[in-house]
């Protein structure tokens, strides 16, 4: 088991790597002006040429990239144009936040996407399965920043149950993470469902029904855990994009979290911070997909015999 | 005969989505959106219409005059609809194709080369697949900039890693079946094997995911209309007319709600083509 | 449940047998008018091509039929003095895996992945312990079950991916056999094995029959593997059995049905001196299609023009029967 890890951990430093340069590639593509960023209209074209050429703005992209490295590996991820700041402490302490809305509109949506989905293909053919399977897609095809809206106007506007924005109460987390789950739970019931069909379909699943086995004793005991695992799967990969989703919701309901400073940076062309928050993103993703990775081991003994 | 064949396939494939009666609905949905965006400039004049400021009419509500009301700048809501619809189809439908002209290219390829360049061209699709990517198209648009084309560049390069390793599976599963063993060891040509075996047997799951990418897209694109990273005010598009009616949600809720029911209806109609898509292709349901 | 079976000889009694797969637009005839008797102890074959109806029958007694397609049209299923045809879901359920066993034919993928073998088989064992084992009794048990059919009890805690293909059939017997059935149905059990490991199956399954006192249900395509464990034969063609009989009639006798023979001819014998084999040639009637004479009619080398307008009855000599128009009620004729 902890060799396991150890190993995963091991490979993903090149992984790390291979991420800053991308991410650092792109945001580089264009030298850029920081020189005037930094000072704005008010600095003179003197004063931005000696700030840009103490960034370096001229060296060839390759010494850059090392450059950059070279800071990253002692935490060092350069300083915000605008607030002057070191990038890494403004994104680290509001970092958390978004993580955690991001987890907790991952658990959410399998609370309900798994159940909802299992029920579906259960009860395939029925009245129930043909209104989940419309819904859910329907779900999954609307964007989270109109669900957003559309939630405020409802439930505080209009029935006045729930704030609109800010912070103090588990209330104030209620629309956000309904914005989050509700499209994720769309899409993941319908994954459920179809795996579902298709593990009822399976030749374990007729020896099981053979024995004697209940329906119910066939879902739970037989079917489950076949389905769980690409269930899994989707909600890993689906993290990456609860994270996008976090920094647009912060931003629409006045939460704390690093969304209003990435959407900030992004506008004024705040390079260092967008490759920071991008890379320290991109790197809480693959520690979620290295967690998915553990949890397959504890469920697939197919896969848990080959490391243990 | 093969040709006669294919016909013949494409035929029963289109009866079965015709059969279906949400299918049929929603091939309707997008034909109608489509005609709009076609035949937009015959229908609501773009200048007066959709551009052209009228502050005697602010924020009206739907009238038989202005269907679905109008804007803060007195502008028809209706006919910005229309013409926004060339934005969204041309980022839904323009940015698929390229994003399956790439990742064909580059999937295949791996997939084809295999050993080494397959490993190498991997490690790097799963690192790109690591940031999560409208964050990577929000951190490029502020690098190359806001227009059409860089929005389509954006969203096209955040696009091709996934889609290229979907074709990638996609072809070594049918690589390895045994039919196009058989047919490797009847000495059937590269070529032929692509032509007769691969691109037959992938095209209708590369069909199917292709049309619930123009969702995602048309999604996607909206979103980066709305942060106000996408095409700019006052063009008429839909993420972001959406933003601009926030302002004035609490007394004018129409200014947001008919940009945004677009959108959503637009994005369904692509997601239940494409779910309607799968199972017509599902040969299991013959 | 056992004093129900109070008929000594007779443990399974199908009459009039009619099983149909319906869906939007077609309806397939799988089983048509078929009567069998299983009787105490002794091992039934059902032999025929693919898709000859084989399995849907057995399916039948399972009732494990796709509900939403597969149905009985009519007919009874009698074990012992139940019907199994009206029988309810619930009650079906505690003869399914107790009373009847059933073994299906690709060991492979019967086993499910995720669970380990031991617990696969103690599953059988609680769903049906009428008795009240308690735990350690059944596991007891399921080291019991394992030894007999030659697994090391050990290894109960692997999963089937662990195992080769002959050791997972044996698994799959052990389920099957867990609750000492009365009845035993397996599927063409040794048809995804090679041939030294089918012969040890057969053997180990031949033995463990006699030990429990079942009845068995074989249901193949090998003739060979029914020459060496059967009692009685059934042959089917396209949803009918058209011949029926002790192992003797069917293997010795010289009356048969003109399918039975020409299956027969498909087997190569190595004393022969012929060059070729006779295969039969041409295929089965399309099951969608109701057929007014002989279901063989059109394959048949001995067909007149009378087979293609009535249907043949079951004639019958002592235990053998034919359903053929060239045979009489009491006497074959070429007999």
């Amino acid at each position: 088991m902890l060799k396991f890890i150890i190993r995963r951990v091991l490979a993903m430093i090149p992984t790390i790597l291979l991420v800053i340069f991308i991410v650092f590639f792109i945001t580089n593509i264009i030298p850029g002006d920081p020189g005037r960023t930094i000072l704005g209209i008010k600095g003179s074209a003197k004063e931005v040429a000696l700030i840009n050429e103490e960034l370096g703005i001229d060296d060839p992209l390759l010494i850059k990239y090392v450059n950059y490295l070279k800071g990253v590996i002692v935490g060092d991820f350069g300083t915000s144009y605008i607030s002057r700041v070191s990038v890494l402490d403004e994104i680290s302490k509001k970092f958390p936040e978004t993580f955690k809305l991001a987890v907790i509109a991952t658990v959410v949506t399998a609370i309900f996407a798994i159940p909802i989905g299992i029920i579906s293909a259960t009860k395939q053919h029925s009245l129930l399965d043909a209104t989940i399977v419309i819904s859910s897609l329907g779900l999954a095809s609307i964007p989270g920043f109109w669900l957003a809206i559309v939630l405020i106007m409802i439930f505080s506007l209009n029935l006045g149950w729930l704030p609109t924005s800010g912070i103090g109460s588990i209330k104030h987390y209620i629309l956000p993470i309904a914005t989050l789950s509700l499209p994720a739970i769309g899409f993941l019931s319908r994954m459920v469902r179809a795996t579902m069909l298709e593990v009822l379909l399976q030749d374990y699943i007729r020896t099981a029904k053979a024995k004697g086995a209940t329906r119910r004793q066939i879902i739970f005991k037989h079917a489950l855990k076949n389905v769980l695992i690409p269930a899994v799967t989707i909600l890993g990969f689906g993290f990456s994009g609860m994270l996008s989703g976090a920094i647009i919701t912060e931003m629409i309901f006045g939460l704390p979290g690093i969304g209003q400073i990435v959407l900030n940076a992004v506008r004024m062309n705040n390079v260092p911070v967008v490759l920071g928050s991008t890379i320290l993103l991109s790197v809480s993703f693959m520690l979620v997909i290295l967690a998915m990775d553990i949890i397959y081991m504890l469920i697939d003994p197919r896969i848990r015999k080959q490391y243990i | 005969m093969i040709k006669h064949k294919k016909q013949k396939k494409i035929k029963t494939i289109f009866s079965r989505i015709m059969a279906n009666k949400v299918g049929f609905g929603a091939l309707l949905v997008i034909v109608v959106i489509l005609s709009f965006a076609v035949f937009a400039d015959f229908i609501v004049d773009y200048e007066t219409l959709a551009l052209g400021q009228n502050p005697t009419e602010r924020l009206q509500e739907p009238s038989s005059e202005h269907i679905f009301g109008t804007d803060s700048f007195g502008r028809d809501i209706f006919a910005r609809i229309i013409h926004g619809s060339r934005y969204s189809l041309t980022f839904g439908i323009g940015c698929s194709l390229f994003i399956l002209i790439g990742g064909s290219l580059l999937g295949g390829l791996s997939a084809y080369l295999g050993g080494r360049v397959d490993d190498l061209i991997m490690r790097g699709l799963d690192a790109f697949m690591c940031i999560p990517s409208f964050l990577l198209a929000m951190a490029l648009i502020s690098v190359i900039g806001m227009g059409l084309y860089n929005i389509m560049i954006a969203l096209v390069i955040t696009s091709v890693p996934g889609s290229a390793k979907m074709i990638r599976s996609l072809v070594l599963t049918i690589v390895h079946q045994e039919y196009v063993e058989a047919a490797e060891l009847s000495g059937a040509s590269n070529f032929k094997i692509i032509v007769h075996h691969i691109l037959p047997n992938a095209s209708g799951q590369i069909i199917v995911n292709t049309t619930m990418s123009i969702a995602g897209l048309i999604m996607l694109a909206a979103g980066l209309g709305f942060l106000g990273l996408g095409i700019q005010p006052p063009m008429p598009e839909w993420g972001s007319m959406l933003s601009e009616g926030i302002k004035y949600m609490r007394v004018k809720p129409h200014v947001m709600m008919f940009p945004g029911l677009t959108i959503v209806m637009t994005a369904l109609a692509f997601n239940l083509l494409g779910d309607t898509l799968a199972d017509a292709f599902d040969p299991r349901l013959h | 449940m056992s004093e129900i079976n109070c008929d000594i000889n007779t443990v399974l009694e199908i009459e009039n047998l009619n099983v149909e797969y319906v869906n939007q637009n077609t309806r397939i005839y799988a089983v048509n008018g078929v009567n069998i008797t299983l009787k105490k102890g002794k091992t039934l074959a059902i032999v025929g091509e693919t898709g000859a109806g084989k399995t849907t029958l057995a399916y039948s007694i399972m009732q494990l039929l796709p509900s939403r397609t597969g149905r009985i049209k009519n007919g009874k299923i009698k074990f012992g003095k139940i019907d199994i045809v009206n029988l309810d879901e619930d009650s079906m359920r505690v003869i399914r895996g107790n009373l009847i066993s059933m073994i299906f034919q690709d060991p492979m993928t019967s086993l499910n992945p995720t669970i380990n073998v031991g617990m696969q088989i103690k599953e059988s064992i609680e769903l049906h312990n009428n008795d009240k084992k308690s735990k350690k009794q059944i596991n007891e048990s399921v080291d019991e079950i394992l030894t007999l059919v030659g697994i090391n009890p050990e290894r109960k805690d692997d999963y089937p991916h662990q195992f080769s293909g002959g050791m997972k059939q044996r698994i799959v017997i052990a389920m099957a056999l867990a609750c000492s059935p009365q009845i035993l149905i397996a599927d063409e059990p040794t048809t995804a094995l090679d041939v030294t490991i089918q012969a040890q199956v057969l053997n180990m399954m031949t033995i463990l029959k006699k030990q429990n006192d079942m009845s068995m249900i074989f249901i193949t395509h090998d003739l060979g593997v029914v020459a060496k464990i059967c009692d009685e034969v059934a042959v089917m063609y396209s949803g009918e059995i058209i011949e029926f009989g002790t192992f003797e009639d069917i293997y010795g006798g010289k009356s048969h049905h003109p399918y039975t023979d020409g299956l027969f001819g498909s087997i190569p014998d190595i004393k022969s001196d012929e060059k070729w084999l006779k295969p039969i040639q041409g295929l089965m009637p399309d099951p969608t299609l109701k057929i007014k004479g002989c279901r063989f009619a059109e394959r048949c080398s001995k067909c007149m023009d009378f087979c293609r307008e009535v249907h043949p009855k079951e004639y019958k000599v002592g235990s053998h029967m034919i359903r053929c128009h060239l045979f009489k009620q009491g006497i074959f004729s070429n007999e």
